[in-house]
């Protein structure tokens, strides 16, 4: 199980001081001066939680995001800022940011925020588990299905019948322990799985 | 010769009452005033007149003498009067008139009277060793008694070179007397003096080889001189009275003027301590109008914290002249605080060896008060300054506050966790309480530092280095400088040398045009932010400049400085404004000018100093 966290602060003796807290609590902590450094040292998989100061030299928090988002995997990022003026903690949160923390940040908020952010990591990790069990034909019915095709016209397409693809997808939601297709569409998005040709016309 | 008043007795009676009634005059003048002024030429007057008056009876006595030995015992006394209205005459030119060679005169008197003396010493006179008859000849249509057989004295041949001694002093006088402008005495006085001399030569000389039947009539001819240096010095006598009327006229308008102003005259006797004022002057020091006021009245309704510095103003009036402007405080009966302003001089008194200090007074209160306002009003718009300056610094202002209260926090948090665990670290623990303290103190440095720009109070003034004041200004503004991206060079040269100053004032200067150039960097798009702060001592000034790399001068290299001048949306305006003030009231100046490689260099000057200034 993931217990990683990125720490990104440009003042070292808060760095040092949450790098303690966090290792107390028992996470796996690797710190960063900036975040031009968290970026060149990240792994391509997100395995970790990213606790990141807003306001850094050079590449600030919310442009660092930015370039997170682009990353094949979504990293949970866990905010910490000065101070907090709405504006920007609605783009963060918009962006997808777990947390928006305001220093002096307690250490249970900061803890839980954490842990929900690798959370997050361990379902995407879960579900791309699930989502490795699908035979090459369930990804491909999975792929029509969000992008809101119905079953005959997805058969139509795959040339098979109806009730083929009805079990075919009755299987991709089991798998993957979905229930509702607004549910697939959003593990699809977290797996990075795109809808095949497009959306529904 | 009978019972009948006659010409010549009237004659020589009168000059010789009038002799001795100019003499009477100048000898009292000289006796009541000799205290106070050089009464030295009144004195040689009163002696001159008196003898005159001496020789005009002897010579009475002589024209009406019975026998040899009668004329000759009053000859022999005659010359003492002679010998000593030439002393005074000698002592009047040079009192009186200032001029003529001391050491001419005093030769002349000597050999006079060392005639006088050989004369007397070899049984006869100056004139005759002695007389064999006494004729009568017709003066003035009076017979008068002469020497008609007589042997001479060879001692009047050495009286000759006395009187020639004499002439030449008198020559020399009357020279100077008219080279000097002062043509009416040279002629009056000095020719005068000089005729008489000569013509009473002249009679001595022709009386002796005989030529001559002349009786010794010297009183006829020293009576106009007598008379001419009465004139001058009874006109002296009527100036000093005009003088003394003008003085009283001047006073008059001096008070007047003194009344207009609001401001009191006053006079000081040093020596004695005696006080006198005007009754402005006795309202102003709030002193009771009573002759018996003297200095220590005075200085005790001085201010105590003054009173040393007036004292010692008073000691050095005591011993040497000068002027010299006091403000001091003066406490009322009422126990009220009155500012006054004194402006003394310090002379010789007419009486020997005393001192007056005399000067003005004038209640200043309502000025310092005005002073003391502006200085107020100064200090609160200092102030608004810097309020203002650290809201628009707000932001990075708690960041700073805030940050160390993070560090506090997380590694409390941190501590208080691994101190659960079974075996805890101890030096991670003792590394955490060490970062801990830091920040504590971080956090009260900038604390304190606030208050110090947030204090309104009075203006503490203390030594200050000048590279100090920049590099805590800098780390003040550390945070504002990294978050805005600006890259801080410094050349510091200024070293230890220091400025007298308020501290928080030339800070709020600094952070102000630190501030200022950000603000001008900021609105530059691209390139690097670079902020050159640097010192530099040259002989006796302190110079500072700070350069930016911003936008520029916005309005002209004066305006900036106008109150109410700003470029910011938010601004008031005021930063620069005070700053001058303030860099002003160190007797410094600011100027700004625009940077060669675009931007703007803000300078200041301030004298360096050694020891305090006020």
């Amino acid at each position: 199980m993931s217990n990683k966290v990125y720490l990104v602060d440009d003042e070292p003796d808060l760095r040092r001081a949450i790098e303690r807290l966090l290792r107390a609590e028992g996470f796996k902590v690797e710190s960063h001066g900036s975040a031009l450094e968290l970026l060149a040292r990240l792994p391509a998989e997100a395995d970790g939680c990213v606790v990141m100061d807003l306001a850094m030299p050079g590449l600030d928090g919310l442009e660092a995001q930015e370039r997170l988002s682009a990353a094949s995997t979504r990293w949970p990022v866990v905010f910490l800022t000065g101070r907090g003026d709405i504006p920007t903690s609605v783009r963060a949160m918009k962006a997808g940011a777990v947390d928006f923390l305001t220093k002096p940040v307690k250490a249970e908020e900061l803890i839980a925020s954490v842990g929900l952010g690798l959370a997050r990591v361990r379902e995407v990790a879960d579900l791309r588990a699930r989502y490795a069990l699908l035979t090459p034909r369930e990804r491909e019915v999975m792929e029509h299905v969000i992008a809101g095709r119905l079953n005959k016209v997805i058969a139509a397409e795959l040339g098979t019948t109806e009730q083929t693809i009805k079990v075919h997808r009755s299987r991709v939601m089991e798998k993957l322990g979905i229930r509702s297709v607004a549910a697939l569409v959003n593990a699809a998005q977290r797996l990075g799985v795109s809808p095949a040709g497009g959306e529904a016309d | 010769m009978g019972p009948v008043l006659r010409l010549i007795d009237i004659l020589w009676v009168t000059m010789s009452a009038a002799s001795v009634t100019l003499g009477s005059i100048h000898a009292h003048i000289w006796l009541r005033r000799r205290s106070a002024v050089d009464t030295r030429a009144n004195l040689a007057f009163a002696v001159l007149a008196i003898a005159v008056a001496v020789m005009g009876y002897m010579e009475l006595r002589m024209m009406r003498a019975t026998t040899p030995e009668d004329f000759q015992r009053v000859l022999l006394w005659y010359h003492f009067p002679v010998l000593v209205a030439m002393a005074a005459t000698v002592a009047f030119t040079h009192y009186y008139l200032n001029v003529g060679r001391l050491w001419l005169g005093l030769t002349s008197i000597g050999l006079r009277a060392v005639a006088l003396m050989l004369g007397m010493l070899t049984g006869g006179t100056m004139n005759y060793q002695r007389i064999d008859a006494l004729g009568v000849v017709e003066l003035l249509g009076e017979p008068v008694v002469v020497v008609t057989e007589a042997v001479a004295s060879p001692w009047l041949l050495l009286s000759q070179p006395a009187l020639v001694l004499l002439v030449l002093f008198l020559t020399d006088a009357t020279r100077q007397l008219w080279k000097r402008g002062d043509r009416t005495r040279a002629l009056s006085i000095g020719a005068g003096l000089l005729l008489f001399v000569v013509v009473n030569a002249a009679m001595a000389l022709m009386s002796y080889w005989g030529l001559l039947r002349l009786p010794t009539i010297a009183i006829a001819f020293f009576m106009p001189f007598v008379l001419i240096m009465a004139t001058y010095l009874g006109t002296d006598l009527l100036r000093s009275a005009e003088l003394r009327l003008e003085l009283g006229e001047s006073e008059r308008r001096l008070s007047l003027a003194a009344d207009a102003a609001d401001a009191g005259l006053w006079s000081l006797d040093a020596l004695s301590g005696r006080f006198w004022a005007t009754p402005r002057a006795y309202a102003i020091f709030d002193l009771p109008i009573r002759p018996d006021i003297d200095i220590g009245d005075l200085l005790a309704v001085i201010h105590p914290q003054d009173r040393p510095r007036v004292e010692r103003v008073l000691q050095a009036a005591r011993t040497e002249d000068g002027v010299s402007n006091l403000e001091y405080r003066i406490r009322d009966r009422s126990g009220g605080i009155r500012w006054v302003a004194a402006r003394g001089s310090s002379y010789a008194g007419r009486e020997a060896g005393s001192r007056v200090i005399s000067g003005v007074v004038m209640d200043i209160s309502a000025r310092k008060q005005a002073e003391d306002e502006r200085a107020l009003q100064r200090k609160e718009l200092e102030h608004l300054g810097r309020v203002n300056t650290l809201t628009e610094l707000s932001g990075t202002l708690a960041h700073e506050i805030n940050q160390p209260l993070a560090i506090i926090m997380s590694n409390t948090e941190a501590a208080q966790r691994l101190l659960e665990q079974p075996d805890p670290d101890h030096d991670e623990l003792r590394a955490i309480l060490a970062d801990i303290l830091a920040a504590d103190e971080r956090a009260d440095a900038v604390v304190r530092r606030l208050r110090s720009m947030l204090r309104r109070g009075p203006v503490e003034r203390e030594w200050v280095e000048l590279d100090a004041t920049v590099l805590a200004a800098l780390d003040f503004m550390g945070g504002e400088l990294r978050r805005r991206g600006v890259e801080v060079q410094t050349d510091l040269q200024a070293g230890e040398a220091r400025i007298w100053g308020d501290r928080v004032s030339l800070d709020q200067v600094l952070i102000n045009l630190i501030n200022n150039a950000c603000d001008a960097m900021a609105l530059r798009s691209a390139g690097p932010r670079i902020l050159t702060l640097r010192t530099a001592c040259e002989g006796r000034t302190l110079r500072l400049s700070v350069r930016d790399n911003g936008v520029g001068l916005q309005a002209g290299a004066d305006e900036i400085f106008a109150p109410f001048f700003t470029t910011k949306p938010a601004g008031l305006g005021l930063g620069l404004a005070i700053s001058r003030s303030i860099i002003l009231a160190h007797d410094g100046v600011i100027s700004a000018r625009a940077n060669a490689g675009g931007g703007t260099i803000l300078e200041l000057e301030l004298p360096i100093r050694n020891v305090r200034g006020t």
